[in-house]
């Protein structure tokens, strides 16, 4: 047969899968059955119809409802939307054609995201579990539906993804040209992105200069010659990328170099009534606290439940034995966790050695811890809106602990027979879940 | 390169295979449910501007002649009209799903040979089917062969046995991949595959586009090659 004896490499297999499966549901979801994906969509066509970017304030653009746009956020993702669009529309300009064209760079980035996460794997298993990684980050049913619709959630998961991916690289060469190089790339699209998944920029500066403290063998001025000058390197290309936005900004939105301050006071003048930003019921304006609003007000559940999936504007959810199924994945992830930590407790020189990927995954908890700060900060004081998509720029650090902990678990297990073809099952269930979401929640709700 | 280049092809001659497969069972399937469709009884059909006289025939009573089936066959898919009269001209039904009978929902298509055949495109469930003639003046009058139709559970079976014959196909392929030093695979395989045909089964009898149908074809190929590379992967090394 064609495939026999040849050494075709399953990573392949799985980045192809995916871009199929991510495709698929595309152009399976109707216009709009994504959140807010109308407000997005509205950037790309600007762009596609007026050849230039949108004013946040653009009455075309403005929402009746929200009195704002999503031009007023960097809007990196719908710019290379509408260029798809464009390049599209020489051979068909139909909305259907643009819609999916818009959405290809949501397809793009999860794809290559995948790719990441391959070679993530590579470096922190070096062994068949990098597939784990990248199925169980690949194939979540959230991470599909955000791989198919207008959003800006995708391009924040990829830039999350080559940042650490480039923290590990970085780590390990001590921090040559292609890992500076990568990790300012991976800033830069954050940067673009979402500001949600920002603390991964601030983890970044930070592991950047402790690890070159701590790890450089050069002593004492040249140690701060060779973090100058490969800061500055990063800077520097950091700046080029992104530097125009924010000027952009600056200039445009009289010093609001985030848009946000700016998105506020439009807002406040446009917005229906009791959407307005100081009429809002907040719980913080109820007068709730922070622990009711995660517990009582149920902001933990739904924010978990929809990380796992829930789709179109938090409607449609995925099948009982399915979120129990998740659950039990994560259950089982957490305990390996417990059982490699107290392992590696109860071996201090095993924990020197491995010091350099200790700070990573401190920095990775401090960048997760970040962004659900932020989702949680928002819903307090802004608009209570417990959704997963805000927690999504976690998923990678989430995976990796998740996979540690069941390769933990796995290497208890000793035939190893058994082991791989519980291995196999997990991997080629976990995809057949997503395909069950696909054909019996996402094509009947649409289409009967 | 030359790896990936040969999995195209093989993926393209399997899609192309498979679909040509499809089209070719879906139309023998189309024409003997067509054959089995239930003929029914004329005179239990509500009229208006018409009424029924006997032996299939109706006299036009009206302007706007046309009757309206019962449907006790909420999954209705085909309907067929054999019409005697070389004298009417064309055929129009007209399907209610809830809305009443709406220009949206109907079909109107010209007699050829005294026989006319709609293909319901909407899945929806459907309160009411009405037809109308068209080119009748009063007092004619139209006498009929049969008005068939059939039931889309009767179709679903069939669909169901051809996710089962593309998923037998499926099963030989990766049975032919694996060789022998793989056997201990083969029982998780038949159930994983199972869940395939359930899975292809959900996308069939959904009235969905060609291309999303293509797309997700393309799909359970690729989640069987991935179920052909990962078993070879971890037959060669072990996971710790």
């Amino acid at each position: 047969m064609i495939f026999h004896n040849n050494k075709f490499k399953l990573d392949y297999v799985i980045i192809l899968f995916a871009f199929v499966l991510y495709f698929s549901w595309s152009i399976t979801l109707p216009y709009d059955s994504g959140p807010d994906e109308y407000m997005r969509y509205q950037i790309p066509q600007f762009i596609y119809e007026f050849g230039k970017l949108p004013h946040g304030d653009d009455p075309i653009i403005r929402n009746e409802i929200w009195g704002i746009s999503y031009g007023f956020t960097p809007i990196l993702s719908y710019m290379v939307s509408a260029l798809f669009m464009k390049v599209t529309s020489v051979f068909n300009q139909s909305d259907f054609a643009l819609l999916t064209a818009a959405r290809f760079v949501s397809v793009i980035c999860s794809t290559i995201t995948i790719y990441m996460c391959i070679k993530i794997g590579e470096l922190i298993f070096n062994d068949k579990f990098k597939y784990l990684l990248a199925i169980i980050v690949g194939f979540l049913p959230q991470f599909i539906f955000i791989s198919a619709y207008v959003n800006n959630d995708s391009i924040a998961i990829l830039s999350v993804s080559i940042i650490i991916y480039n923290w590990l690289l970085g780590l390990k060469s001590k921090w040559d040209a292609k890992s500076c190089i990568g990790l300012s790339i991976g800033i830069s699209l954050c940067a673009l992105s979402y500001y949600n998944a920002y603390g991964y920029i601030l983890c970044s500066i930070i592991l950047f200069i402790v690890s070159i403290l701590v790890f450089d063998k050069d002593k004492g001025i040249l140690k701060y010659r060779t973090l100058f000058k490969k800061g500055l390197m990063i800077t520097a290309i950091i700046l080029v990328l992104i530097g125009w936005w924010f000027i952009r900004s600056y200039i445009i939105y009289d010093g609001d170099i985030l848009g946000i301050k700016t998105s506020n006071i439009y807002s406040e003048m446009y917005a229906r009534e009791d959407l307005k930003p100081s009429n809002r019921l907040t719980p913080e304006i109820q007068g709730a606290s922070i622990s009711y609003m995660l517990i009582n007000m149920g902001w933990i559940k739904s924010s978990w439940y929809s990380f796992i999936g829930v789709f179109d504007y938090m409607s449609l959810p995925i099948f009982n034995w399915m979120y129990t199924l998740f659950n039990l994945l994560t259950l089982t992830g957490i305990y390996g966790i417990i059982l490699k930590f107290s392992e590696v407790l109860s071996r201090k020189g095993h924990l020197i050695e491995k010091t350099e990927m200790l700070l990573i995954y401190i920095h990775m908890i401090i960048a997760s811890f970040i962004t659900i700060f932020l989702s949680i900060y928002y819903s307090y004081t802004s608009s209570y809106q417990p959704q997963g998509r805000y927690c999504m720029p976690i998923i990678i650090p989430f995976m990796i602990f998740i996979s540690i902990g069941i390769k933990k678990i796995m290497q208890k297990i000793n035939s190893e027979s058994l082991r791989n073809i519980l291995y196999f099952c997990l991997c080629i269930s976990y995809i057949l879940v997503s395909l069950i979401v696909y054909s019996n929640i996402i094509i009947p709700t649409y289409y009967t | 390169m030359r790896i990936i280049k040969r999995m195209l092809i093989a993926l393209f001659i399997l899609s192309c295979s498979t679909l040509i497969i499809i089209f070719l069972i879906k139309d023998i399937i189309v024409n003997i449910n067509i054959k089995k469709m239930e003929i029914l009884d004329f005179s239990k059909f509500d009229t208006n501007d018409c009424e029924y006289i006997e032996n299939n025939t109706f006299k036009i009573t009206g302007d706007d002649p046309y009757f309206i089936i019962p449907v006790t066959y909420p999954d209705i898919k085909y309907l067929e009209v054999i019409v005697c009269n070389k004298n009417v001209f064309g055929v129009a039904i007209f399907y209610d799903n809830g809305f009443g009978f709406v220009p949206e929902n109907s079909q109107m298509k010209t007699i050829r040979d005294g026989i006319v055949k709609f293909e319901l495109h909407k899945t929806a469930y459907i309160k009411n089917l009405r037809i109308d003639f068209q080119n009748l003046k009063y007092n004619d009058t139209v006498t009929m062969n049969s008005i068939k139709i059939n039931n889309f559970k009767q179709l679903n079976y069939n669909l169901l046995a051809l996710a089962l014959l593309i998923n037998i196909i499926f099963l030989s392929i990766n049975f032919t991949l694996l060789k022998n030093e793989f056997i201990r695979w083969r029982i998780i395989y038949v159930i994983i595959l199972f869940i395939l045909l359930y899975i292809l089964d959900s996308i069939i009898i959904n009235d969905i586009s060609f291309y999303i149908k293509l797309v997700s074809f393309i799909c359970i190929y690729l989640m069987n090659m991935l179920m052909y590379f990962m078993t070879k992967e971890l037959s060669e090394n072990d996971i710790s």
